[in-house]
């Protein structure tokens, strides 16, 4: 029960086999995705991340979003309890549709990154019209 | 120091365990998987006041309620989920969605009428004035 409500204030590190070079943590943010038949939907959390500082990109089916934290110490304060060092939020999807990439939209909004990324053409489910033949 | 620590380090325990483990992980490698998850709540101190930081992404600032009493902070609030529409396959769903509370006891008293509470890029930020009965009061000595 404690485990579950506190759940909304709790983010995952993780180890990257490429590690980055600065010592700063990599985080798995969590992400909900969705797919309709002619679109896909990614939603990441991504708190302390602005417009600014996210980066997604889209090479050979794999899509990276990444997102840096902003967070500064205060000056002139003392750190008595650090449960959130700024990181990095990271992470990788292989699609299995063909996305029009031109067409890919992304926002962020109260820390959520929210990507919507339509399926190209060629890769949505048509419907096959038949009609009675005499 | 112009507190006791004390009454933290019981509380936050479990973190401190999963900062431990984190931080043998990096000295010894390991595999690649994930590491446990920690509280991403910050508290700063000095000596008039402390600022709270708690990473709560997707929450509207009306959905949350942050609560003062005596040194318990309480930050209680409610994420709703984006429910798929009819038709749509769901791959994934990680993000916590529902009811959240999170309770700290901080190192000294604040006055509750003077909490500042901001929330931006979905970090909620709290400034938190200590309560003048709580400051340290210096007492003369006098030789006798």
């Amino acid at each position: 029960m404690k485990e579950t409500a506190e759940k909304a204030v709790q983010k995952t590190e993780r180890r990257e086999v490429a590690e980055l070079a600065a010592d700063r943590p990599v985080y798995t943010p969590a992400t909900d995705i969705f797919e309709k038949s002619d679109s896909l939907l990614v939603v990441s959390d991504m708190p302390g991340v602005d417009e600014k500082s996210v980066d997604v990109t889209l090479e050979n089916d794999v899509l990276t979003i990444t997102g840096h934290q902003q967070a500064a110490e205060p000056e002139g304060y003392a750190a008595v309890r650090r449960g959130a060092v700024p990181g990095v939020f990271r992470r990788s999807f292989t699609l299995t549709a063909d996305i029009d990439r031109a067409r890919i939209q992304a926002r962020i909004q109260n820390g959520v990154l929210r990507l919507e990324l339509p399926k190209a053409e060629e890769a949505q489910p048509r419907k096959i019209a038949v009609v009675a033949g005499g | 120091m112009y507190w006791t620590t004390n009454s933290l380090v019981a509380a936050d325990l479990y973190d401190e365990l999963r900062r431990f483990q984190r931080e043998m992980g990096r000295i010894f490698g390991g595999s690649a998987a994930e590491t446990a998850s920690a509280s991403a709540v910050n508290v700063w101190g000095r000596e008039d006041g402390l600022l709270v930081e708690a990473e709560l992404p997707g929450v509207e600032p009306k959905d949350m309620h942050v609560s003062v009493q005596g040194d318990q902070l309480t930050v209680e609030g409610e994420r709703t989920a984006d429910e798929p529409a009819k038709g749509v396959c769901c791959h994934r769903r990680e993000r916590a969605a529902g009811k959240f509370i999170h309770s700290l006891r901080l190192p000294y008293e604040v006055d509750s009428a003077k909490v500042k509470a901001t929330y931006r890029h979905g970090v909620l930020r709290l400034e938190l004035p200590r309560a003048e009965a709580s400051k340290p009061q210096r007492i003369a000595i006098t030789a006798g």
